[in-house]
């Protein structure tokens, strides 16, 4: 049995004039899926099990309830990675959800560190190139104390392809959370991620990296959710727009009363390179607590013109300065993947085939 | 003979709950120059801090008497109407209020009594004469944009202006370059022209004593003061650094 | 040593909460029908364009929704207030020929003095009604008029007010606009010709004083090609039991490299709910400058917007909003970038303390056509303490490669280093924080003819004993 829903996804958590249509995304008729093969390769030292209960069932996430439901209603468990306490991975965890043509797929996954422990995570979403379908897979965080979490996700789908990505966790005292977000490929591509920060000390760093192009679409929404005292965290966007493409970044820090000595730090940078792209950003601090440091800053449209000058000096041209430097957005986000033959693997796909218009 | 100004019985000062003074002493008169040195991180600031009674620096135990009167518990601005003064390492900027006016309200302040403009100008263009400093910076925003020399000079200028009984320079010539210091120093002769005018010059060089008179010297380390003498310290310490102190110390 | 912190004092409404006892003006019937809406346009002698207007704004008004994305207005009720008073008074050319107390009311708001010192002329509001009105020679010979809306809309320039009323900001752009449009009342209609460069600024003020009065007042300005024109609004109320409303509209149409300066400081008492509607086109070349204070009323939704609808079009906005007690200000900015090499320029500032809300709302939007344009926006706040919020909105829709956004905006609280520094110089604690705040608000005080940046810095700094800066 499936019944087609409509979805709210992504709804910034203070929202603004409807005019402006990007309080939230919609999406309609989406039919149950179901769970999917996930191909795992786990590290020793790391426990993976598949459990019915899903003990994080009520951590809010970036994308909201209607994913949550969309999940449950096709999934059977929950794909559970833990690190136990005081047990530091070496090796990375590998997810590997690799999506058919005509996909529709759903997946439930929980990381769960326990104090003291250090876990790193890889998981790609990958499709073939002309593959049409859809795909959502929610994963929720437990970072205990004094732990860290890798996460590293990237979304590599078909052309044709709606991936819904929705992340949503809390961290410990001193517990700490470092993404990685890679967007390469996919045409309506939905992430949503929402941390709470409760423990003392907490802290997230999210670093996220897109190149939307011909007219898929990005809709982001992330959300740092400061309750914890001295808490931090960081969140940096780096992108480029090509052709006719559409991305949506909602960015929220919010610190909430109690959360003294909090530090949030916001920065998007936005490339615009085809005069059809169309770029929203909206980047919010919310605060009701006084000892607290907020910044965020945006900057979107062209490249720097006295960076212009000095690459034109050298030889190049406009056009393959573009080339170069939208690369080299991704590449730079590529290099941080805390996993060799991840960071191998996903260097060449971007260095592959990537860069360049279709023909 | 020597009128007592400054007297400081057995100051512990915490930052952060760490303690970084251990039970220090110390004495000024009435227009004394002193000069307080030592290795870095021995607290030297924190005790000229602790001084002026930023918030920062919490005081644990111990006196401070000026002028005869406890200022250990008093509040800051009223430690600045009773003649003290504190020159700042890092002066910070305040938008929104020119050099000029901000020294005149801190004269209004200090005297109860509105300042005439004229004569206040006359005032001010002198001072900033003294430190070579274009007028012009007086209707700037206070330290706004402002160079570390500029800064520097600046908060020397409101030493002249404030004429106060006791002023403590927080290593006040770092970072300035020779013809700087050397301005720096015009400006602090100056203020020691003033029979009454005391000092106590933090640094951990000597540049900017160089063409001063220096009535006394003390050496600060680990939170202590090992060591007092006279200008004459102030060469030994010139030569041979502070090894001698630190070797010393239990 | 004491480790309490003194506080920034609220804002004195002491000065402003005098009034009048009501005496026999004419009350409309309380709640609004279309026979209320009839009886009032009949009473202004409306030409018929107008009354088929005010009828169909209130259809409008009827059928659109509260807004539900911003602070509540449920205090509000909009059939106990009474929209119109009109005090017993005809027009007046001259202040000697004003009613004493009606006259004492502006004298105690400083407006005789702002006349001494040769602004051009002042258009005072009282309660709904223009009560004095006087328009400097030197100005009336440069051709400029500043007159009353509502005699203006049978004069000469009746057929170039039609053109414009309200198509700037029509019925249907929200509830309040509909509602503006249905029983607006007062305001000034000010045009400058081609080429005219008004010297003087231009004021004018607006007064609420009567139980659950709103004020409707109605602002067209029309500064041609090349013209200058510097426009400041100020306004006052005292205190009420009753919700007040204030909902008015402020429509400003700038010529090809024309400027138009409008400098606001809104003081609106803290029962007034202030839910008011600006907005500028600009043509090619030229600019509109917006300066904003915004310090009272209990609940405002503010948001001036500027349409750079010419290429090369300017818009700048400087704006500060205090949020005390029982306030929540919702204020920012929109801009339009509708044309090639269009520049926005957004600088505010806001303040929340003792349980005051402050919200920065803001939208640029880039459209297709505004080729090699650029927008700098920044945007501060300052917490005096925990109990307060402050939160920033600000939104960026932008629908072409080659331009420039930037944006930043920063949080946080009054630096103790800075309270220290300022306290080492003999300055009170209590002093130094009102010195900061007010430094920190100098991105408006600065732009601000002095006798408006005195008031503003009063406002803000209030138990100095001497006079700073």
């Amino acid at each position: 049995m499936s019944e087609a829903m409509d979805m709210k996804l992504n709804r910034l958590p203070a929202i603004t004039w409807y005019w402006l249509k990007m309080n939230e995304a919609k999406l309609a008729g989406v039919e149950t899926g179901s769970e999917s093969e996930i191909k795992a390769e786990i590290p020793a030292g790391i426990e993976a099990a598949e459990t019915a209960e899903n003990p994080l069932s009520s951590q809010p996430t970036g994308m909201g309830k209607d994913v949550t439901a969309l999940v449950e209603a096709g999934t059977k468990g929950v794909y559970t990675l833990t690190a136990p306490k005081n047990r530091k991975a070496a090796e990375a965890a590998r997810l590997t959800f690799a999506y058919n043509d005509g996909a529709n797929a759903v997946n439930a996954v929980n990381l769960v560190l326990g104090d003291n422990s250090e876990m790193t995570v890889i998981m790609d979403y990958t499709a073939e190139k002309e593959a049409a379908g859809f795909a959502a897979v929610q994963t929720k965080v437990a970072v205990g104390k004094y732990s860290l979490l890798r996460l590293v996700q990237v979304v590599r789908v078909g052309e044709k392809f709606t991936f819904l990505n929705d992340v949503g966790g809390r961290c410990e005292d001193n517990g700490r959370v470092e993404i990685i977000h890679l967007f390469l490929d996919g045409h309506d591509v939905y992430q949503g991620c929402q941390i709470d920060l409760a423990g003392y000390q907490s802290s997230m760093k999210t670093d996220i990296a897109y190149l939307v192009k011909n007219d898929a679409v990005l809709d982001m929404n992330y959300f740092a959710n400061h309750t914890g005292k001295k808490t931090e965290c960081e969140i940096n966007v780096n992108g480029v727009l090509r052709d006719k493409a559409t991305k949506t970044f909602r960015g929220t820090i919010d610190f909430k009363k109690g959360a003294s000595g909090a530090v949030g730090n916001e920065k998007e940078d936005v490339l615009l390179m085809d005069e059809g792209v169309h770029n929203q950003t909206i980047p919010l601090i919310l605060c009701a607590e006084e000892d607290v440091v907020g910044n965020h800053g945006a900057t979107i449209g062209r490249l720097d013109e006295s960076l212009m000058f000095y690459l034109e000096s050298r030889g190049m041209d406009r056009e393959a300065i573009n080339e170069m430097l939208a690369g080299a957005r991704i590449d730079a986000l590529v290099a941080q993947i805390p996993d060799a033959a991840a960071k191998a693997e996903i260097s060449e796909y971007v260095g592959g085939g990537n860069t360049s218009d279709d023909d | 003979m020597a009128e007592q100004l400054l007297q400081v019985r057995n100051l512990t000062v915490s930052v952060d709950g760490k303690e970084i003074l251990h039970g220090v002493n110390l004495d000024v008169n009435k227009g004394e120059t002193h000069v307080l040195m030592g290795p870095n991180g021995a607290g030297k600031s924190t005790l000229g801090n602790a001084l002026m009674g930023n918030p920062h620096y919490e005081i644990t135990g111990g006196t401070i008497l000026f002028n005869g009167k406890d200022i250990t518990a008093e509040a800051v601005n009223d430690r600045a109407k009773d003649g003290l003064f504190m020159s700042f390492q890092n002066p910070l900027e305040v938008p929104g209020i020119s050099l000029s006016n901000f020294i005149r309200s801190a004269l209004q302040q200090k005297t109860g009594e509105r300042i005439r403009l004229f004569a206040f100008r006359k005032q001010i263009q002198a001072a900033m004469d003294v430190l070579q400093m274009d007028h012009s910076y007086a209707e700037r925003d206070l330290n706004v944009g402002f160079s570390g020399g500029e800064k520097k000079k600046a908060e020397i200028l409101q030493l002249l202006m404030l004429n106060p009984s006791l002023a403590i320079l927080d290593e006040t010539d770092s970072g300035l370059d020779v013809d700087a210091v050397r301005t720096v120093s015009a400006g602090v002769r100056e203020y020691q022209k003033n029979e009454d005018g005391a000092l106590i010059i933090i640094t951990h060089s000597t540049r900017i004593l160089e063409s001063l008179h220096v009535d006394h010297t003390h050496v600060l380390v680990d939170g202590q003061i090992v060591e007092n003498g006279d200008a004459a310290l102030v060469d030994e310490i010139n030569e041979h650094g502070f090894e001698r102190f630190e070797a010393n110390e239990e | 040593m004491a480790k309490e912190k003194a506080h920034v004092e609220d804002i004195n409404r002491s000065m402003y909460d005098f009034r009048y006892e009501e005496k026999d003006a004419w009350r409309i019937d309380e709640g609004l029908t279309p026979e209320i809406v009839l009886q009032l346009s009949k009473e202004k002698n409306d030409p018929e364009w107008m009354r088929d207007f005010r009828l169909k704004s209130l259809d409008i008004y009827n059928r659109k929704k509260v807004p539900d994305w911003g602070p509540s207005i449920e205090g509000l009720n909009m059939d106990e207030i009474v929209t119109y008073v009109r005090p017993n008074t005809k027009m007046n050319q001259s202040w000697e020929d004003v009613p004493e107390d009606i006259k004492d009311t502006f004298e105690r708001l400083g407006i005789p003095e702002a006349e001494r010192t040769s602004l051009a002329g002042v258009g005072a509001q009282y309660d709904s009604e223009l009560v004095y009105h006087n328009v400097k020679d030197e100005v009336a010979a440069q051709g400029v008029i500043y007159s009353d809306l509502e005699s203006a809309l049978r004069g000469e320039y009746a057929d170039m007010i039609k053109e414009h009323f309200m198509h700037l900001v029509p019925p249907t752009d929200h509830k309040f606009a509909a509602l503006h449009g249905a029983v607006w009342s007062g305001g000034s209609f000010v045009y400058v010709p081609k080429g005219v460069k008004v010297d003087i600024p231009l004021q004018s003020y607006f007064r609420l004083n009567a139980k659950g009065a709103g004020q409707f007042e109605h602002t067209l300005i029309i500064v041609e090609d090349d013209a200058y024109l510097h426009f400041i609004e100020g306004c006052s109320a005292p205190k009420y039991n009753v919700a007040n409303l204030h909902a008015g509209c402020v429509e400003l149409f700038v010529g090809k490299n024309a400027t138009l300066r409008y400098s606001t400081i809104e003081n609106w008492s803290k029962n007034m709910y202030n839910l008011n509607t600006k907005r500028a086109k600009v043509e090619e070349g030229g600019k509109v400058e917006w300066i904003s204070g915004s310090f009272g009323s209990h609940v405002s939704y503010l948001y001036p917007m500027s349409i750079l609808a010419g290429r090369g079009a300017r818009a700048e906005f400087s704006g500060v909003t205090f949020a005390g007690n029982g306030q929540n200000l919702d204020t920012g900015c929109k801009i339009v970038h509708s044309a090639p090499e269009t520049t926005s320029y957004v600088n505010t500032r806001s303040i929340s303390k003792d349980g005051g809300i402050s919200t920065f709302r803001s939208s640029i939007t880039v459209n297709k056509q505004a080729v090699n344009s650029k927008s700098a926006v920044s945007c501060q706040s300052l917490m005096l303490d925990s109990v307060s919020r402050s939160d920033t909105i600000p939104a960026m829709d932008v629908k072409t490669d080659q331009v420039d956004i930037g944006h930043e905006a920063k949080i946080g609280r009054i630096s103790d280093d800075a309270v220290f520094y300022l306290m080492s110089r003999g300055i009170t604690e209590e002093d130094a924080r009102a010195l900061i705040v007010s430094g920190f608000a100098d991105n408006v005080s600065k732009e601000l003819p002095l006798e408006y940046a005195v008031e503003m810095n009063n406002l803000i700094r209030l138990e100095m004993k001497g006079s700073i800066g």
